[in-house]
């Protein structure tokens, strides 16, 4: 694209990104140097980019997160793109102590698979998963993470490494597309309020929650 | 210098709730008026970058991007409204810092950006009573206002005409009805809970919350879808904001010029005619100088932002601040202070929701009124009532592996949460004040506010009483369990920001007369936050909403008949 359509599809645009796109041509912005794209045009949080494991450290991130969250009659973690989200939040969500607890935590599991069973992680049986997993899970009962009404923005600094995968888990899995509208119930736009509403003994929630 | 001289009748300063009203009003009046707004422009719909998003498209999972917030919005994070699909909207507080007081901690949510904080607010919309505007002259705190409610009732239908506010009639003289559209209907579980506070507790009232987000079509704008986080932006304008409502009207009179990126840095004033005979203006983009005048000058910037450019318009004849003859200005800040309790209800977990009603219900002050209670303290307090049926985010963190837990996490909690916010009157008092920091500049070399702000003994025991009625409240509605808090919300936190150039009828002792118009200086009117003499206890958006329409009305009259 030239520099003279450019200018014409910016105008088009109109207000704000034609701004900005002016801008951008007559160097950084003053107020604002974020690429701004509505969210909903943007990627997926399982597509986000993430380079910090090797393949065999992929493998065994995908069992341990389908371990938390299993397909059944619906699809489970791996199916939700979860394992790329885990570790996109590891490289770029946990602080650098957060991380290094999860790596640690991490590869004491892969150790402890390969020490006991001779074999990766991804390789042993579901019941031999679940048997290091809630053992991690005992170990670290005694944790704030465990809470009651330990609520989405107070994450728990220095919560052990099961507890970070659960966590992450459970947010990229019920957040995720696959998560939302084939586990959960999705209905973005309801166009009504029925506060009577009747919840059957098998419904999920919904996807969303408000925002006061 | 560049000057673009008596091109504009007026000039507004701010676009957020008050400006864009001001700027409606003027325009409609047949005024030429110029808008300036110190943030970028925000274009109604297409700058709602958040708007609609699905969960599966906020970045990591809407949990707090936690670094970047604490070094850019590390105040602004705080506000509940604040999330991945919002921040946009907000200031970033590392590129607009202020000063507190160490031992006082204040908390300033600011919006940057055209529409202020009309995009961002809580849209609970009440009328004052005429109990809140006596409330001064009959115990003495802060001055008397100069209005009663008799004063402004007309100008209150005026504006609920235009925004369109939901709600329902309850006849209370301590909370007046508005002109409503339909209110929005309860849970089953508000329902349950109704009917026993009425059995139990019949000197309290709980009705459907009033907001102004609209429960049918109204004015061209499309009723609410209930699509649920309402701060994303909405370009139905379904809910009030400038840009949904007050600048489209504004624009269709071809009367509006609308300029974002002017930082308003101060009037100048002309002692040989008494007047503001130009506003001084920074380019936040081009760092260019700018002058602008026309024959009246209306400051909507904000309750501490219209007080900080009065404090820097310093002259031979106002040497602490335009229009402070009184030296009243800066002093008197209100905000309401908050608390918040939570108890779980095992009723009507049968029944679930379908939409996202985006309101809470409200129980109106029923303490410190004729026929009701009378306390240790003056004043007194309203509930904002809410019920969640908490999901997956509530309970993440429960013990287990495989199916059983993730069946768990996709159904509703056994049980509801009912959540009383309750917001008590802050009394006027001139150690609570705004000030400028000469030691500390910001970015376009304006000297910084300091806000030096604390809750008096009044607050204290009206806090000690929120806590007694909340259990008193929750007994009688049938909470399983109850936890309730004595925290009380940080200054400036509740958003609710009021006084600093009050009105009054002496000169002597206030900034404003009757009519938001400066004693000192008539083409300079002030009808936001800054305005206000007293605090009540409800959310005040909607009376800024009216005495701007109302000073509008008295400056343009006055105006045409060369008084001005």
């Amino acid at each position: 694209m030239d520099r003279r359509h450019f200018l014409q599809v910016a105008t088009l645009l109109g207000g704000a990104f034609a701004t900005r796109a002016l801008a951008d041509l007559s160097g950084p912005a003053v107020s604002d140097s974020e690429a701004l794209q509505p969210l909903a045009t943007g990627p997926s949080i399982g597509e986000l980019p993430a380079n910090l494991f090797q393949i065999q450290e992929r493998t065994d991130l995908a069992a341990m997160v389908e371990a938390v969250i299993p397909r059944t009659d619906t699809p489970g973690a791996v199916d939700a793109g979860v394992p790329n989200f885990v570790e996109h939040m590891v490289q770029h969500w946990l602080s650098d102590a957060e991380r290094a607890l999860f790596l640690k935590g991490f590869r004491a599991l892969q150790v402890a698979s390969r020490e006991k069973h001779s074999r990766e992680f991804s390789q042993l049986t579901m019941d031999q998963q679940l048997d290091f997993l809630e053992a991690l899970e005992d170990e670290a009962s005694g944790s704030p993470w465990y809470d009651f009404a330990n609520v989405q923005r107070q994450y728990v600094e220095g919560a052990p490494f099961i507890c970070q995968l659960k966590e992450l888990t459970i947010f990229g899995f019920y957040s995720s597309e696959v998560g939302a509208t084939q586990v959960l119930r999705h209905d973005p736009m309801p166009m009504q309020f029925d506060g009577e509403f009747v919840l059957n003994e098998d419904d999920s929630t919904w996807s969303m929650i408000r925002l006061m | 210098m560049s000057n673009s001289d008596k091109q504009y009748d007026a000039i507004v300063v701010g676009s957020g709730i008050s400006g864009g009203w001001a700027a409606k009003e003027l325009c409609e009046k047949g005024l030429r008026v110029l808008l300036l707004e110190r943030g970028r422009d925000i274009q109604h719909g297409l700058d709602y970058l958040g708007e609609h998003a699905p969960p599966w498209k906020v970045p990591f999972a809407n949990k707090a991007d936690r670094k970047p917030y604490k070094d850019d919005y590390p105040v602004q994070s705080k506000c509940y409204a604040f999330d991945a699909a919002t921040k946009d909207f907000f200031n970033k507080d590392s590129e607009a810092p202020y000063q507190q007081d160490p031992e006082k901690p204040y908390e300033w949510i600011r919006a940057n950006g055209v529409g202020g904080r009309s995009l961002i607010w809580g849209r609970q919309t009440y009328r004052w009573s005429e109990f809140d505007f006596k409330a001064n002259s009959q115990d003495g705190h802060g001055c008397e206002w100069p209005i009663g409610y008799d004063d402004i009732k007309d100008w209150y239908s005026y504006v609920e005409r235009f925004v369109g506010i939901s709600g329902a009639k309850e006849g209370l003289t301590e909370l007046p009805d508005s002109e409503f559209l339909p209110p929005m209907g309860m849970y089953a579980i508000e329902k349950t809970i109704k009917g026993r506070l009425k059995k139990h507790m019949p000197e309290v009232t709980m009705t459907m919350g009033r907001t102004a987000i609209l429960s049918e079509n109204h004015n061209g704008r499309a009723a609410c879808h209930y699509c649920g986080p309402c701060p994303r932006g909405c370009s139905t304008g379904s809910y009030f904001s400038s840009q949904s409502s007050t600048l489209p009207a504004a624009r269709a009179t071809g009367n509006l010029t609308l300029r974002p990126y002017s930082v308003v840095e101060k009037l100048e004033y002309d002692a040989r005619e008494n007047r503001v005979s130009a506003v001084h203006v920074i380019d936040a983009e081009s760092r260019e100088r700018l002058s602008f005048s026309a024959d009246l000058v209306f400051l909507c910037a904000s309750t501490l932002a219209s007080t900080q450019i009065l404090l820097n318009s310093k002259s031979e004849q106002f040497p602490s601040g335009l229009a402070n003859s009184s030296g009243t200005l800066g002093h008197y800040l209100m905000d309401h202070f908050k608390m918040q309790h939570m108890a779980v209800f095992a009723d009507n977990i049968d029944h679930y929701y379908k939409g996202f009603r985006p309101t809470g219900s409200y129980i109106p002050r029923f303490k410190n009124l004729p026929g009701k209670e009378k306390t240790n303290y003056l004043r007194g307090f309203g509930v904002q009532a809410d019920p969640v049926r908490p999901d997956w985010r509530f309970h993440f963190n429960q013990k287990g592996f495989g199916k059983s837990l993730k069946d768990k996490l996709r159904k509703p909690a056994p049980f509801w949460i009912w959540v009383l916010g309750a917001f008590g009157e802050c009394l006027p008092d001139y150690n609570n004040k705004v000030s400028l920091d000469e030691n500390n500049l910001d970015a376009f070399g304006i000297p910084q506010i300091k806000v030096s702000m604390s809750f008096g003994d009044n607050e204290h025991k009206m806090a000690e009483d929120i806590i007694r009625s909340g259990e008193k409240i929750f007994k009688a509605a049938g909470a399983v369990y109850i936890e309730t808090t004595d925290k009380v919300s940080v200054p400036g936190s509740a958003i609710h920001e009021m006084g600093t150039a009050r009105m009054g009828k002496d000169p002597k002792t206030s900034v404003l007369n009757k009519w938001n118009q400066s004693h000192d200086v008539p083409n300079l009117f002030v009808t936001d936050g800054a305005c206000m003499t007293s605090s009540s206890c409800v959310n005040p958006s909607l009376t800024y909403m009216a005495l701007t329409a109302r000073a509008c009305d008295y400056a343009v009259k006055q105006w045409r008949q060369g008084h001005i």
